[in-house]
């Protein structure tokens, strides 16, 4: 009981005390929350008529963030893969963060899809036994268990080795290792199954393509180690965490190559729209030319396709690879390419034309944007908190029975050294560690 | 390609290609002229259709007072009714003993009444001659104007079998009872029966009615 | 530490027991968990079943709620029936291309039969003006507004659920709230829908409408008669469409946009029945159906008969 009540003194001191800049950032990110609150207020109170949405545009800003936050959440996948299949030291130490930040982004697709629906106080509808889910044959079932599942491994990962390490007991491999092993498929089925949603409609053209799930993939592999780059230098800058440079350049590399496919599959898709010459290729004019006139998302396209490219190009050669000024822009430049090419510019073609016909352009409102901006507040909050807690039970400075400040050096040295002596002795004397042998 | 030593040896062959390319041309030649007789259906006999005829339970058509019923004023024996009643106000004209039967416009009555039904259609090619509240058909029937759809039906006759199954105009009353049987001219105007152009409802309202518009054009 | 009683309960324990044991019972014998969630419509609504899964009593309670809820924001009384479908019926429909003249009669009457929302406009029949010589939908005018009807020209298609037979929005739709009943209509439960909009991106007709706020029907021209799957009253955040006025034919009557069609363009029937309207239409005409490519198997036959 008092190791019970030591961990969550522990967890609220690391939780309240931080650098000021930390105060500042979960200031700013609760005010991002309480503004996304007021604006979801007002939707819930006048309908969803407050935002953009129509009966020819039914889906919009929030199924956009949804479709590329699912994508986000392949970050953890692509550390797993070296890592555990590949033993490339560099990123072993580090598929921890990879694994939080893939929860934070599916927490923030479900609160996505949740604020998206008309009537989210009958969401238990959906669950098995209480409610009558149109399982097997409803893709959203799926998308709902695969979602929830990855998150569950990845929480039940994170949470196992984490709390191994701070009880100080060794991690028992065959514990573990099954459920990385089965991540990596269940990954790639995340993307696969929120691809299927679209490409299962035969009613837009623009969605009923097979290319979309390895464009998905594809895409989701260099949206989410994009961001884990550029939050494994932040951790690196603010924490004792140690980042090394080579696992950043493995996941550059692993994000060039993706985003290579990526552009391969994007021009297969439009030569085959352009070349086919069928009433089928109205969607992809309307996105890189526009329509009869309309061209709202044109020039966004196109400055996804121009940060795609270069983004690309800088992963590629190696000197601007290696540098970290034009890695972090291009990371940026990925996130808002993909971002613009898989979030509006995949969900609104696919409503334009509209089944009928009909052309009608959909932007997002005042609300939806705020609503949004407070899910990816909440996002960060718990990618924030959870890594406050992760970060020092990584680095050793919380553990079971004390926290002993760790030294510059980490737990390398004579000094660490002693203090894990310490430590052992102080357990043996509770008798809570075993003598060994 | 076969070969063979002698000649001789190619008789078989040959035998062979000619027997086929016989009976092909035997059996082309029987599916040009098939030898089945056929039998003309013998004409029905005439006024069998009456009988035939399935009577429809029908709305009553309208009639405009004053011209119905007709034979008020299209009868035998009018003129010395008339010169009884009203000397002043006599038929004046060409109101000979028997009607005039000659194809023209009218010029004196029923002017109002624009016949536009067909090419060279005129007024006594449907109303019977002599018993002027009633119609005839080509087959010399005398039908009342309840029955007016058999008259129609007699050149609309794809429409006529349409109508007798339900599928032709309107449909009010219940799919699985009573339904009810309209008469052509309820919808129609036998004299000019193309349908006028008619005020279409509005149209419905754009997506983006009240809201923010910069970016949605109207098409 | 306390010292332990050694034999039994001690008086305390006893007295506390039994005045906890007579506070239930008191509560419960006044019937405290009867009126909290009877007279709490709101909460029984909240959790009411699938229409599907309903016993005919939750059915008839359901029913009754829904009756004294109408009266009371009305202010008037309604019939409301939940009929199920007659035996070896299945409904279709035909429409006469060469006919409709475009003139959105069937619109309007569908809106005022189905209590559907004047603001914001929801109507279920949506009429497409095509040039003649091509049936492109992305050329189509859907806001034709001319003086008189029929123009020069053009042809009229009228659009609305087509009552698919294998339905790509019943497919999708995670919560089972949208089915297709066994005299195929395509039905919703409102009370079941949660919004989320997936069979309106499904549906290759475009014949689903969402309740983007609540819906404002005038109360002069609101349509009491009823049926709980199709016309009545339905609430904001729910999918609606056509449901061939269930509440009508259900009764054995026409939908309302077949009585109302002036030139008489829409034809409609029991597809079983060999003698049926439709039936003939479909034996004697040369009927299509839209998008056949896409399997739906609508039971909306299109044809030209002129």
């Amino acid at each position: 009981m008092y190791k019970v009540r030591h961990f969550f003194y522990q967890l609220t001191q690391r939780l309240i005390k931080g650098p000021p800049i930390y105060y500042a950032w979960i200031l700013f990110l609760l005010a991002l929350i309480g503004i996304g609150a007021y604006a979801y207020a007002q939707q819930l109170k006048q309908g969803m008529t407050v935002t953009g949405l129509t009966d020819q545009v039914s889906w919009g800003l929030y199924i956009g963030n949804f479709t590329f936050l699912v994508g986000v959440a392949a970050a953890a996948v692509l550390l797993i893969v070296p890592a555990y299949i590949y033993d490339f030291g560099p990123i072993k130490e580090i598929t921890i963060l990879g694994e939080i930040l893939a929860a934070s982004a599916l927490f923030m697709c479900m609160l996505f899809v949740t604020v998206d629906l008309g009537h989210p106080e009958r969401v238990w509808h959906l669950l098995p036994i209480v409610g009558t889910p149109n399982f097997p044959s409803t893709l959203l079932g799926w998308d709902i268990i695969v979602i929830n599942g990855y998150l569950l491994i990845n929480i039940g990962i994170a949470t196992y080795l984490l709390g191994m390490l701070y009880l100080e007991k060794p991690e028992n491999k065959w514990i573990y290792m099954p459920f990385v092993l089965l991540s990596i498929p269940w990954a790639i089925g995340i993307h696969t199954v929120t691809a299927y949603l679209y490409n299962g409609l035969g009613a837009r053209p623009f969605w009923n393509t097979a290319i979309i799930v390895p464009r998905f993939l594809a895409s989701a592999f260099c949206s989410g180690p994009a961001i884990s780059i550029m939050a494994f230098q932040l951790i690196r800058k603010f924490t004792r965490f140690e980042v090394r440079d080579e696992a950043l350049f493995k996941m550059a590399e692993m994000v060039a190559i993706a985003m290579g496919l990526n552009l391969v599959l994007l021009g297969a898709e439009v030569f085959k729209e352009i070349y086919t010459d069928t009433w089928h290729k109205a969607p992809i004019l309307y996105l890189f030319v526009g329509l009869h006139g309309h061209s709202a998302l044109v020039k966004w396209i196109w400055i996804s396709m121009g940060c795609n490219l270069l983004a690309f190009i800088l992963f590629l050669i190696p000197t601007t690879k290696k540098n970290h000024v034009t890695l972090n822009l291009a990371c940026i430049l990925i996130v808002i390419g993909v971002w613009l090419e898989k979030g509006m510019g995949f969900i609104i073609p696919g409503f334009v034309p509209t089944p009928l016909g009909e052309i009608w352009e959909y932007w997002p409102k005042t609300v939806e944007i705020l609503v949004s901006l407070g899910i990816l507040g909440f996002g960060l909050l718990h990618y924030t908190l959870a890594l406050k807690i992760a970060i020092p039970i990584e680095t050793g400075e919380m553990r079971v029975l004390g926290t002993l400040p760790v030294s510059k050096n980490g737990n390398k040295g004579l000094r660490g050294l002693i203090k894990n002596l310490y430590i052992k002795i102080q357990g043996i004397v509770n008798k809570d560690i075993p003598i060994p042998r | 390609m076969i070969k063979f030593n002698t000649w001789k040896k190619q008789i078989p062959f040959i035998l062979m290609c000619l027997i086929y390319t016989g009976a092909f041309i035997d059996v082309s030649a029987a599916q040009k002229e098939p030898e089945v007789k056929t039998v003309y259906p013998v004409p029905p006999p005439a006024h069998k259709e009456r009988e035939a005829e399935e009577v429809f339970p029908v709305v009553p058509p309208f009639v405009i007072r004053g011209l119905f019923p007709c034979q008020a004023c299209h009868r035998k024996g009018i003129r010395k009714e008339s010169r009884e009643i009203d000397r002043n106000n006599l038929f004046f004209g060409k109101y000979f003993k028997s009607p005039n039967l000659k194809p023209r416009i009218l010029s004196r009555m029923h002017v109002n009444i624009k016949l536009q039904h067909g090419e060279f259609q005129w007024c006594l090619n449907c109303h019977a001659t002599d018993e002027r509240n009633y119609l005839k058909l080509i087959n010399g029937d005398i039908i009342s104007l309840v029955e007016s759809y058999r008259l129609c039906g007699q050149c609309h006759g794809l429409i006529y079998r349409d109508w007798k199954s339900g599928i032709h105009g309107r449909r009010v009353g219940q799919w699985n009872g009573k339904k009810l049987y309209l008469l052509c001219v309820h919808c129609h105007d036998p004299h000019s029966p193309k349908f006028r152009k008619i005020m279409p409802k509005d149209p419905p309202r754009r997506p983006n009615y009240g809201r923010w518009e910069s970016v949605n054009s109207i098409k | 530490m306390r010292k332990k009683e050694s034999n039994g309960v001690s008086r305390r324990t006893f007295l506390k027991a039994s005045g906890a044991a007579s506070a239930v019972l008191a509560l419960g014998g006044c019937g405290f968990r009867e009126k909290f969630f009877s007279s709490n419509d709101t909460l029984k609504e909240f959790i009411q079943r699938n229409f599907k899964e309903m016993s005919p009593e939750e059915i008839e309670e359901v029913r009754q709620r829904l009756l004294k809820q109408y009266k009371k924001k009305y202010g008037r009384d309604f019939v409301l029936g939940t009929e199920p479908p007659f035996p070896n019926v299945v409904f279709a429909y035909g429409l006469d291309l060469s006919r409709c003249i475009g003139c959105r009669r069937c619109v309007y009457a569908c809106v005022q039969e189905n209590n559907q929302s004047r603001r914001p406009e929801i109507q279920w029949i949506r009429v497409l003006r095509f040039k003649k010589g091509s049936m492109n939908f992305e050329e189509s005018d859907h806001y034709y507004d001319p003086r008189m009807v029929p123009e020069e020209g053009y042809y009229y298609m009228p659009v609305q659920c087509q009552q698919c037979e294998n339905p790509p929005c019943v497919k999708v739709c995670p919560t089972k709230a949208t089915w297709k009943d066994s005299d195929g209509i395509v039905v919703i439960d409102y009370n079941w829908c949660i919004g989320c909009r997936y069979c309106m991106a499904a549906c290759p007709y475009w014949a689903r409408r969402f309740n983007f706020a609540e819906p404002e029907i005038p109360i002069k021209e609101i349509n009491r008669n009823l049926h709980y799957l199709g016309n009545r009253p339905r609430m904001r955040g729910v999918v609606e469409k056509c449901t061939f006025c269930v509440q009508r034919t259900r009764r054995g009557r026409y939908p309302a946009c077949v009585e109302v069609c002036p030139v008489g363009a829409r034809k409609f029937g029991n597809i079983l029945d060999p003698k049926s309207e439709i039936s003939q239409v479909i034996e004697r005409q040369r009927v299509f159906r839209l998008k056949e490519d896409l399997n739906t198997q609508s039971r909306f036959y299109y044809f030209f008969s002129i």
